[in-house]
């Protein structure tokens, strides 16, 4: 079937993005000035010997193609080396967090979603009335707004001033109530982030599907407004809302390092800004990967969903 | 006719549409009427407010920037303009069906054609979803899908053009509408489909005891199906008249050019007719008559008053060559003008008549 | 040890800060009646589990890895060390999981180990003692501590088991501050470290100590709860049932948690915000002075440094640290008295001080050759270059001296350092044991010059015969009389100008003790100590 072999085509051209993407970390991480070595101890009072035995460990005395390879044949095998940090398996922190960044992310977006998309289709079906107004001056306060701000506000009202919500962390092995109350706050700071995008492109959809031509034909057969909103424009302009819906998903689905930051929240994001900073190299190149392959999957999932929704787009 | 209204009395309709280089008087005061089982053409160039007309009849102008400011449409005496939501979907796509100019943009590409057939059948009448379907596949079926039963599944993007419009007037008229309204329905066909389309439309209106408004910027279409006509210039009607009398004797210099300008079958015409000039936008209008500009047989008298419409050998006619009949006595026993000279006057030859069902129909 | 102090975070986190401020703005001004009282997350007052907020996630549950002053607040609740440093000051040496040391020799150091279980119930035995000094020279491990133990004898013999409860150490040379060594290696059972190899303590589950508290649970970067080892050998230890950390990265949030009593404890807070944290009115601020001092280091191989010393006198005389002290670090440091922190023994208090005198400054510039071209200083984004620039100012007042600014990343300026490419740049250092050859062997001897940490490239030679000499002597009296030479010779070369010592904060809710906060406050078991009062 032409479905099946387009994504199996897709994802054989997962091997160059992912090889790509990963050389470049690699090669713009090692020919960055500074003795990765030292950079690993930082200003620690540090032996020689010890220097030594970190370029022996993490294979810091061959060639940058050695490593690179090496590095390379790992990952086919599920390991992603060992983190210069924290001197784990990369690949064990990895699975060891995503569950939360997943947590989060998907929180986000469902807000996002639940919020971003109504206020896009009444913005656009009440366009130019106070409606339309209100709606385009909130969502444009939530990008203008710091996401970080935008945290700790919540946290001073809702966890400060009424004590509904913890101020920070995640009950990771916690019950789903107690998830759900450590959630709260971060997934509407984060959700808030996006919804703003969310909701001025849903606004252009459908005002786009709105002055299309088959709207008026519904018209012409007496279809009630009501019907012609849900009906008829929502899933047509659903094409283009589906595109960045999902690409943000894919960037939460990163780490959202500020996010992570203000609510203390130990995610993809912390990790990486943390290894970034730390010159962590191994993690940096492992989330690399990890970011590209799922930013990948989720462009594929776009496409075939595409199909479904849009009977005219057809992989053959 | 009898003293029951006629099914369709478009009066004194007055469209504006606001937009930021100013108002566009797109139409300007019409007034036409339509009987029962009557075929209506209206015809212009493009941007002369015959769309904008039709759209009116069903109240589809959208607003804003569209704005109906002055007229009336009485459907069976019913004004639909001042009808409530619920009201006009009654008679959407119940009474009036009504078909487009472009069908593959006009159908929803992500629904199959059976179910947006079905559609107006679910919403109008009181049956199941299955029942709707099988309308709807006997609909396809009478305006001629083959295999209609499995083409109903399919989208729109499957059909090919002419298809796409034999759906779309399944769609218009699976109610059974007492009227109609085409609106330029094979603008964007090819000429052989074009005609086949035609044909349809045509056996339909028969068959079904329905009135038909066609819009359209090509005479010749009008030939094909209509019986009456009016002629749309700048948002103003020029000329209504029996389709054969416009033909043979077109009273409004406009009119004869239009006649004037369509291909000759017969002949191999190196030179083609056609009215010099463009017409003008609505934003700001030419003071009196609207053609006097481009009209060859302009007078003093035409840039300062517009044209009221006077009855003529069957028809109206809005021209300063027609004037009122005045109380005076001896007024009403005026001359009109000769089509003849009207010919000299627009610098065609006459070959009105042969043009008859010129054109692509043949 | 190190200048982790100033925590140099990337663009956004620094945007973050920014609203940081806005935040704390906020809770200061409703701080007289207080926030709400987050029920759901409030743990102190019944004493039994404290909840303590971390900067940043700790680096392993591996006391091989724990070099830095957030995994250690950890781990030195979870391992015992056979020494340690009381909470006196100057905090002394003392006898912790071993019960007695007797030195046979000049080199040799005998520890007999007190009756104490690991969390596993195991004994803590010889053998473990000699697996967890192992597994600081066990080049697979890479531990960063182990400097410390580059003195012991090489091979299997170095370290001896003399009976289950006797380990001898076999010293290569004599030295006055072996002593302080056994202060940083935890002591962990050679069992769990045999299974878990090198991953032992760095994956979550692998972990098995001697301290106080035991390791409940612990996702990376989320939480770590530690619980009572209820056999532990001392009976007042620990105070609390229990300890929850907490990582928050913000410093911010960190103090809302505290003023909303989610937190008992916070530590790294920003200097910003130990006001905030004292007015908040159910927690206050814990300080104590440490020995980390920061410094204006001179390229001392370089002209003009290496033969103007009146021109780096000049310089010392122009600076005037009260106000980086103050615009800086918010009155959070004090002034350093001189090239050893006066906290720490031996210090010689008959220096003459380069106190803030342009006059002086003037004075001997004149003497000087000057300098005729800008000086160039380096420094990181943060405090580096926020003190750099008013030096830059003070410089250029009192003295008409240009200075230029050059601010690049750390990766960058690393090699500059190592390659002596500078003229000036603002270090910092602290010993890891209250001992003078902790803070001067360092930094001042000419073998540890760059990638060591003689930073300002000084080079005397009677210093460095000096400081080998007060290092391998152990007569206290005869190493007295040395560092305070040493520190005479130093402070007339002036090859850095000596700035501050900065303090160590604690945020702690009011209803609890805190313990004192020595200038040892990041090798020893803090969070042991901590109670309802």
């Amino acid at each position: 079937m032409g479905l099946a072999r387009y994504v199996l085509r897709r994802l054989l051209l997962l091997v160059p993005v992912v090889i790509g993407a990963t050389l470049l970390i690699f090669l713009m991480l090692h020919l960055a000035p500074g003795d990765p070595a030292r950079l690993i101890l930082g200003q620690r009072r540090a032996s020689e010997e010890t220097i030594r035995n970190i370029r022996q460990i993490f294979h810091l005395n061959e060639p940058l193609w050695k490593q690179y390879l090496l590095w390379l044949w790992d990952a086919l095998h599920g390991d992603l080396g060992r983190s210069f940090t924290f001197r784990r398996p990369v690949t064990e922190m990895i699975v060891e967090r995503y569950p939360i960044t997943l947590q989060l992310a998907l929180s986000g977006w469902l807000i996002s979603m639940a919020v971003g998309i109504p206020a896009g289709i009444v913005s656009a079906v009440k366009q130019y009335t106070k409606v339309d107004y209100v709606t385009t001056i909130v969502a444009l306060s939530g990008v203008s707004m710091p996401v970080f701000w935008q945290g700790i506000m919540l946290i001073l009202l809702f966890s400060y001033f009424l004590g509904w919500f913890p101020s920070s962390g995640f009950a990771v092995d916690g019950t789903v109530f107690d998830r759900l109350h450590h959630l709260t706050l971060p997934a509407i700071a984060l959700g808030t982030s996006i919804t703003a995008l969310t909701v001025r492109l849903t606004r252009s959809a459908m005002l786009d599907v709105l002055n299309q031509d088959y709207i008026r034909t519904a018209r012409s057969k007496g279809v009630s407004e009501r019907e012609i909103i849900t009906g008829h424009a929502l899933q047509n302009a659903f094409l283009p809302i589906l595109t960045v819906l999902g690409m943000q998903l894919g960037l939460l689905l990163a780490g959202s390092v500020l996010t992570e930051t203000v609510f203390g929240i130990g995610g993809l994001g912390r990790l990486l800004i943390r290894a970034v900073h730390k010159f962590d190299y191994p993690t940096v190149q492992g989330l690399t990967l990890v970011i590209v392959t799922v930013m990948v999957f989720m462009n594929l999932l776009v496409d075939v969903l595409y199909t479904f929704i849009n009977p005219k787009i057809r992989y053959d | 006719m009898t003293d029951d209204p006629p099914l369709l009395d478009v009066e004194d309709l007055t469209v504006h549409f606001h937009t930021e280089q100013g108002t566009v008087r797109a139409v300007d005061g019409v007034s036409f009427r339509v009987g029962e089982r009557e075929a209506f053409g209206l015809v212009g160039e493009s941007g002369a407010g015959k769309s904008v007309t039709a759209m009116s009849i069903l109240k589809l102008i959208q607003t804003p920037p569209g704005e109906i400011v002055d007229g009336s449409v009485r459907f069976r005496g019913e004004d639909v303009l001042s009808m409530s939501g619920p009201e006009l979907q009654r008679v959407r796509g119940n009474e009036i069906g009504m078909i487009f100019q472009d069908p593959e943009q006009s159908l929803n590409p992500v629904h199959t054609v059976g179910r947006q057939v079905a559609e107006p059948v679910r919403i109008h009448r009181d049956v199941s979803d299955e029942e709707a379907w099988d309308r709807a596949v006997e609909m396809l079926e009478l305006v001629g899908i083959p295999d209609p039963g499995e083409r109903a599944t399919e989208y729109p993007h499957q059909f090919s053009g002419g298809m796409q419009q034999r759906a779309m007037i399944a769609m218009a008229l699976a109610n059974n509408p007492s009227l109609l309204i085409a609106d330029e329905p094979t603008t964007s066909l090819d000429v052989t489909i074009e005609a086949t389309i035609l044909d349809l439309i045509d056996r339909l209106q028969e068959d079904h005891d329905m009135s038909v408004v066609l819009i359209t910027h090509d005479l010749s279409v009008i030939s094909e199906v209509c019986d009456r006509v009016g002629v749309m210039y700048a948002g103003r009607m020029a000329e209504v008249a029996p389709v054969e009398r416009i033909y043979d004797a077109p009273r409004h210099p406009y009119t004869y050019g239009l006649v004037n300008s369509i291909p000759s079958a017969r002949e191999k015409t190196d030179s083609l007719a056609s009215i010099e000039g463009q017409m003008p936008s609505g934003i700001d209008p030419p003071s009196g008559c609207r053609f006097h500009p481009r009209c060859p047989a302009a007078m003093a008298d035409c840039d300062r008053h517009h044209p009221e419409e006077v009855e003529r050998d069957g028809g109206r006619v809005a021209c300063h060559l027609y004037p009122e009949p005045r109380d005076e006595p001896g007024s009403a026993a005026e001359v009109d003008p000769d089509p003849e000279l009207i010919g000299r006057l627009t610098g065609g030859d006459d070959r009105a008549a042969d043009r008859r069902r010129g054109g692509a129909g043949e | 040890m190190h200048e982790m102090g100033e925590y140099d975070r990337r663009a956004c986190l620094r945007a973050i800060g920014a609203a940081g401020a806005v935040g704390v703005t906020g809770i200061a001004g409703v701080s007289g009646n207080g926030g709400a009282t987050n029920d759901a997350a409030r743990a102190t007052q019944d004493g039994s589990q404290l909840s303590y907020a971390l900067q940043e996630s700790i680096v392993a549950m591996d006391f091989a890895l724990a070099y830095d002053f957030t995994t250690n607040k950890v781990t030195n609740n979870v391992w015992d060390t056979l020494v340690t440093y009381t909470y006196d000051d100057p905090p002394e040496l003392t006898n912790w999981l071993a019960s007695n040391v007797e030195t046979e020799g000049d080199t040799s150091y005998v520890y007999e180990l007190r009756d104490a279980t690991f969390h596993n119930g195991e004994p803590v035995t010889a053998g473990d003692v000699k697996a967890s000094f192992e597994r600081i020279r066990n080049p697979d491990v890479a531990s960063p501590l182990s400097w410390a133990l580059e003195n012991v004898q090489e091979g299997d013999d170095g370290i001896e088991v003399v009976d289950e409860r006797t380990v001898r150490f076999n010293l290569a040379e004599q030295s006055a501050v072996w002593r302080y060594m056994p202060g940083f290696v935890g002591i962990g059972p050679a069992s769990a470290m045999d299974e878990h190899g090198v991953d032992f303590g760095r994956n979550p589950g692998t972990t098995v100590g001697s301290g106080p508290f035991a390791v409940e649970s612990w996702s990376q970067g989320n939480q770590i709860e530690l619980v009572r080892h209820d056999d532990y050998w001392n009976d007042d230890l620990p105070m609390a049932d229990g300890i929850t950390f907490s990582i928050v990265p913000e410093g911010s949030s960190r103090v809302t948690g505290l003023s909303t009593g989610e937190h008992d404890v916070v530590g790294n807070l920003p200097p910003q915000q130990w006001q905030q944290v004292s007015n908040m009115g159910n927690a206050r601020i814990d300080r104590g002075t440490t020995f980390l001092e920061y410094k204006l280091s001179m390229q001392n191989q370089r002209e003009p440094w290496q033969s103007d010393k009146q021109l780096r006198q000049a310089l010392a005389y122009a600076t005037n640290w009260d106000q980086i002290i103050e615009n800086v670090y918010f009155g959070t440091a004090v002034r350093q008295q001189g090239p050893l922190p006066q906290n720490m023994r031996w210090h010689n208090d008959e220096l003459d001080l380069y106190g803030h005198d342009p006059e002086r400054a003037q004075e001997l510039y004149d003497q000087s050759g000057g300098i005729d071209r800008p000086i160039e200083f380096i420094a990181t984004q943060g405090t580096q270059a926020r003190v750099a620039v008013i030096v830059q100012e003070q410089w250029r007042d009192a003295l008409g001296v240009e200075v230029n600014v050059n601010q690049m990343p750390y990766e960058q300026l690393l090699p500059r350092i190592e390659n002596g490419e500078y003229d000036i740049q603002y270090d910092g250092w602290g010993s890891d044991y209250p001992d003078p050859d902790g803070q001067l062997y360092s930094q001042y001897n000419s073998e540890f010059w760059p990638p060591n940490n003689n930073e300002s490239w000084y080079e005397n030679g009677e210093v460095d015969d000096l400081l080998e000499q007060a290092r391998t002597t152990t007569d206290e009296a005869e190493r007295e009389e040395l560092y305070k030479r040493i520190q005479e010779i130093v402070h007339d070369d002036v090859p850095a100008i000596w700035g501050v010592l900065v303090e160590q904060g604690f945020g702690v809710n009011e209803s609890l003790s805190f313990p004192e906060v020595t200038p040892m406050w990041y090798w020893q078991d803090v969070g042991a100590r901590v109670g309802p009062q």
